[in-house]
């Protein structure tokens, strides 16, 4: 059953199939976790945030139009949501150096994985919206450049041309 | 160059090596779902039903208001009970009327009830006022 694919699953949860909704979320809850303490500041956020993802996912895979791939979707609630958040709590109230932000997202016991964090964010600030949103799903995330552009609602060469972009620019910032 | 890629890769490596501290599938998952509305139930429809009924008595509404006040309560054949030629006689109703709001029109006078003089019938020339001058004259 962990072989099937994500649509296979959606079509056996939509046919009241729980455990196949289970298999999807183990599936893709590190990822959307990983994303989420990128676009958030706070770990409580992160983790109410892959709740709230993956409840809407619940309620709404019922409604799913099979026109991308079920993680498309999730990676679509999850940027409204990061954004539903970001907007609610104003910036102001965690006024904090990203370090000190991020300290808060992971065990503060584990530096290492807190340090990791910090570069990522550093490496996809320097960047326009779209040109970090390519680097984060296709460095960091390893998606294909087809996933990539799925789940950009763009085409392929786009998604190349963002790629291209973002290194250079990268390069450029880095000396 | 190869050193900052390996350092890239690195971090790649490390930045997807961070896991979920929690299990979601458990706690997105209701237990049981209380009620659930009939799928056919959505809101989209149940707006176009609505919307839908909405406009039909709108436009019914408008049609009982357009034809309310041409509806006569009661027919009078002004012609038979005058004795005027049909023609002659023009009322405008604006609401139901009462026998004293009926006004003939000025250029009329009185009415003839000699229907056996054809010239009588124009408008303004009053058969009976006109008789009645002459005898004055």
């Amino acid at each position: 059953m962990d072989e099937q694919s994500d649509k296979e699953l959606v079509k056996q949860f939509r046919k009241g199939n729980n455990h196949a909704y289970t298999l999807l979320v183990k599936r893709h809850q590190d990822r959307i976790y990983r994303l989420a303490c990128i676009y958030l500041y706070h770990e409580q956020d992160a983790m109410d945030a892959c709740q709230e993802v993956f409840m809407r996912a619940y309620k709404g895979l019922a409604g799913f139009r099979f026109q991308s791939e079920p993680f498309t979707w999730l990676y679509r609630t999850l940027r409204n949501v990061c954004s539903e958040y970001n907007r609610k709590f104003s910036r102001d109230k965690y006024v904090q150096h990203d370090e000190e932000v991020i300290s808060n997202i992971v065990d503060s016991a584990n530096t290492e994985t807190t340090q990791h964090l910090i570069e990522v964010r550093e490496i996809i600030k320097k960047l326009p919206r779209r040109q970090h949103e390519v680097v984060l799903l296709r460095i960091f995330e390893g998606l294909s450049i087809e996933e990539t552009a799925t789940t950009m609602n763009c085409r392929p060469g786009t998604v190349k041309a963002l790629l291209n972009k973002a290194q250079k620019q990268l390069r450029i910032l880095n000396g | 160059m190869n050193t900052k890629k390996q350092q890239l890769d690195n971090l790649v490596a490390q930045y997807r090596s961070i896991n979920s501290p929690v299990d979601f599938s458990a706690r997105a998952m209701p237990q049981k779902l209380t009620y659930a509305w009939p799928q056919w139930l959505s809101i989209p429809r149940l707006t176009l039903a609505t919307s839908t009924l909405a406009v039909f008595l709108t436009i019914g509404l408008f049609i009982q208001l357009d034809k309310a006040p041409y509806e006569p309560a009661l027919y009078v054949d002004l012609s038979q009970v005058t004795g005027v030629n049909p023609s002659w006689i023009e009322i405008t109703v604006t609401q139901a009327p009462s026998l004293s709001d009926i006004e003939l029109l000025p250029d009329m006078g009185q009415v003839n009830t000699d229907l056996s003089d054809p010239a009588s019938y124009q408008p303004g020339n009053n058969h009976e006022t006109n008789s009645h001058r002459q005898l004055n004259t």
